[in-house]
């Protein structure tokens, strides 16, 4: 069977979610483009409060109670995941899609062994499955995670450490072989030898599965060790996308190399690292056009009128600003 | 040789932990028998992991909690056996800036009744005009400008990196020849955590003050203490010191070996290339149950017989380097 490899398993397309606050309407994720191509690691990376958490989870529909899915359509594998049922929704949920959290360790139940905590998941989905076969399966998960499963299947969440936690966690997501699985700051919580080795075992994991991905995280750090595909997002805006080379060596937006500049590093010059001038803009009330403009070194006229679309510019690299479209001046003088 | 400002001398903390009315009483030692100093305007970073010690070392410093045995120095006096004026002296000298600026400043007093208390206890200001013109020129020297848009704002009217400000401000305004920088910058983001770096660093710089750094993150390191020193805390005991980034770049510890290969670095090629650090486990001990001998034996990919029977110590390997281990 020949299958496109790059066929996109997630399409995302004009997606606004927003959120009541106090002080009015932030709106989160502002008409995200987005596709997530099969069999890929795409890293979505972005700091604090820039909709990249909000943006995973708007993928499955879960949104706080304050806020609201505006517009958009999510297409997963051709189907509309906005226009399924509830009942269709749960199952899409965990079966298709299964999520890992940042305070992932807090979502097991204290009162459940780790092999009670399998059973339950695979069972609230699967109907059929008999408890010998789902042991079965768990042992060889938990195999695959590193861990003394025999051992593990029989302790509380209370007898593993933060790493098993994650780590027991990983091998339940993968229980109903989900299409898509998505790690939400799955390393922010560990230490760092447990995270070179979580990173290390996701790696593992997605070449023998081929399973696809998307990792959230604002450490640019992990990014470059995990992703092949990059996704940088500011203030609800993903502004550039490219492969992980592209994104790290040949940055095109600002952001995107403003970003990387800031970072220091055990490697490399330290004197080289630099702020990201200026205030980080009230998400309330963003600034009128590119929402970096006011931040931005290299902002012209145009930058603050016009919001600047997602588009490709070379290959696979898509960028969103002005300082790449192909007749600037023209469209300066028109405005 | 001049006199270092703080000395901390063989101190250890140990607390108390479960017992209940018959259980028995056991104790955890945060810290075990730590002995460093720092000089006047000199930089240290202290770096370990979540949970190995190094939160209670910094307050110890500042003598804030008191160890269950050894010294801390402050320009050649006993903080602990100072008079109460010597003690306010020290108390002055000697400022914190918290991981967390939400925590640290009052949510129900305005910038100007957080920066005044201090000032006044500490007869910095002599009159409500001082006062005044004190507090403008603090939000000025941390880039709060211009400071009357900032004085009557609460802390919820402002970002976090405006509240760590604000919190700087007030450590300094004291006048301090000491600050203890308790990972100061590890809830901002990316982009303004060279920002607030910066502003300590020129701070630092215009005042003299001495710093301890202390941090998770081996980057904020080399940016924070460059030219300074580094130390390296694991499971409570000190198993390295030296100079910034002969540390980083040369780790001579296989703890903090294993640091150091693990660090995430942004540039794809090069952090794919890193191999894992050898470990022989990934469990990080119980503190209740802190192995025998060498504390990192039971990881340690190079241990030998005698590392779970002997303590090494912080012995000099060469000039300016200080390691415990076994190896050397």
């Amino acid at each position: 069977m020949v299958v496109d490899l790059r066929e996109p398993l997630v399409r995302i397309r004009g997606l606004t979610v927003e959120f009541r606050v106090p002080r009015g309407i932030l709106r989160a994720v502002d008409e995200v483009d987005l596709d997530i191509l099969r069999g890929e690691i795409l890293g979505l990376a972005g700091e604090s409060g820039c909709g990249k958490s909000v943006l995973a989870h708007a993928l499955i529909k879960q949104v706080d109670p304050n806020g609201y899915i505006k517009s958009g359509e999510v297409i997963f594998e051709g189907r509309d995941v906005y226009s399924l049922s509830e009942e269709e929704l749960r199952r899409f949920r965990w079966k298709d899609v299964a999520i890992i959290f940042q305070a992932a360790q807090n979502s097991l139940n204290p009162v459940l062994r780790v092999v009670d905590h399998m059973i339950d998941t695979v069972l609230a989905h699967e109907k059929t499955s008999g408890n010998d076969e789902i042991i079965k399966r768990s042992i060889d998960l938990l195999k695959a995670v590193h861990l003394d499963a025999d051992r593990v299947l029989k302790l509380y969440p209370h007898e593993l450490s933060g790493g098993m936690k994650q780590r027991v966690l990983s091998a339940m997501s993968l229980l109903l072989k989900p299409k898509l699985l998505i790690l939400d700051e799955p390393t922010s919580a560990l230490d760092v030898l447990t995270q070179k080795y979580f990173l290390k075992l996701i790696r593992d994991i997605h070449e023998k599965t081929g399973i696809t991905m998307l990792f959230i995280t604002h450490e640019l750090g992990t990014i470059a060790e995990i992703a092949d595909r990059v996704a940088i997002m500011y203030l609800g805006n993903i502004v550039e996308i490219g492969s992980v080379e592209d994104i790290f060596y040949d940055p095109k937006h600002p952001y995107t190399s403003a970003l990387i500049n800031s970072i220091p590093s055990i490697v490399g010059d330290v004197d080289k690292v630099k702020p990201i001038p200026g205030p980080v803009p009230d998400p309330v009330f963003p600034p009128p056009g590119c929402r970096f403009h006011p931040r931005c070194p290299f902002a012209f006229d145009r930058c603050s009128k016009e919001k600047p679309k997602l588009r490709k510019i070379e290959g696979e690299r898509l960028v969103a600003c002005h300082l790449y479209d192909s007749k600037p001046s023209s469209n300066l003088t028109a405005s | 040789m001049t006199e270092p400002l703080i000395d901390v001398k063989n101190v250890t903390k140990l607390f108390e932990i479960g017992g209940g009315l018959f259980g028995k009483k056991r104790y955890i030692c945060a810290v075990d028998n730590v002995s460093f100093s720092i000089k006047d305007g000199e930089s240290l970073a202290l770096v370990g992991e979540s949970g190995c010690g190094k939160s209670t070392l910094g307050r110890l410093t500042l003598a804030l909690l008191k160890p269950t045995s050894g010294q801390i120095l402050f320009k050649g006096k006993d903080v602990w056996n100072m008079n109460s004026a010597e003690f306010k002296e020290f108390r002055r000298n000697a400022q914190l800036i918290h991981q967390d600026p939400y925590d640290a400043l009052n949510p129900m007093r305005t910038v100007f009744q957080s920066l005044a208390p201090p000032l006044t206890y500490y007869k910095i200001v002599s009159n409500k005009k001082e006062l005044m013109e004190k507090a403008a020129e603090l939000l000025e020297l941390v880039g709060l400008v211009p400071p009357e848009d900032f004085l009557k704002r609460y802390p919820s009217r402002l970002s976090g990196g405006q509240m760590q400000r604000i919190a700087i401000a007030r450590a300094i305004s004291v006048n301090p020849k000491f600050l203890v920088a308790d990972e100061a910058v590890s809830m901002l983001d990316a982009s303004l955590r060279i920002e607030i770096l910066d502003l300590l660093l020129n701070l630092k710089k215009k005042f003299n003050m001495a710093c301890f750094f202390i941090t998770h993150d081996f980057g904020v390191v080399r940016y924070f203490a460059k030219g300074g020193r580094v130390m390296v805390m694991y499971l409570g005991s000190i198993v390295e010191i030296g100079p910034t980034d002969d540390v980083v770049l040369k780790p001579l510890h296989p703890y903090t070996k294993a640091l150091i290969a693990s660090v995430p670095v942004p540039d794809p090629k090069i952090t794919r290339s890193r191999p894992l650090p050898p470990l022989r486990s990934l469990e990080v001990p119980n503190l209740t149950e802190v192995p025998s001998g060498c504390k990192f034996h039971p990881r340690c990919p190079y241990a030998k017989k005698i590392c779970a029977e002997k303590i090494p110590e912080l012995k000099k390997v060469s000039k300016n380097r200080f390691v415990a281990c076994h190896l050397y």
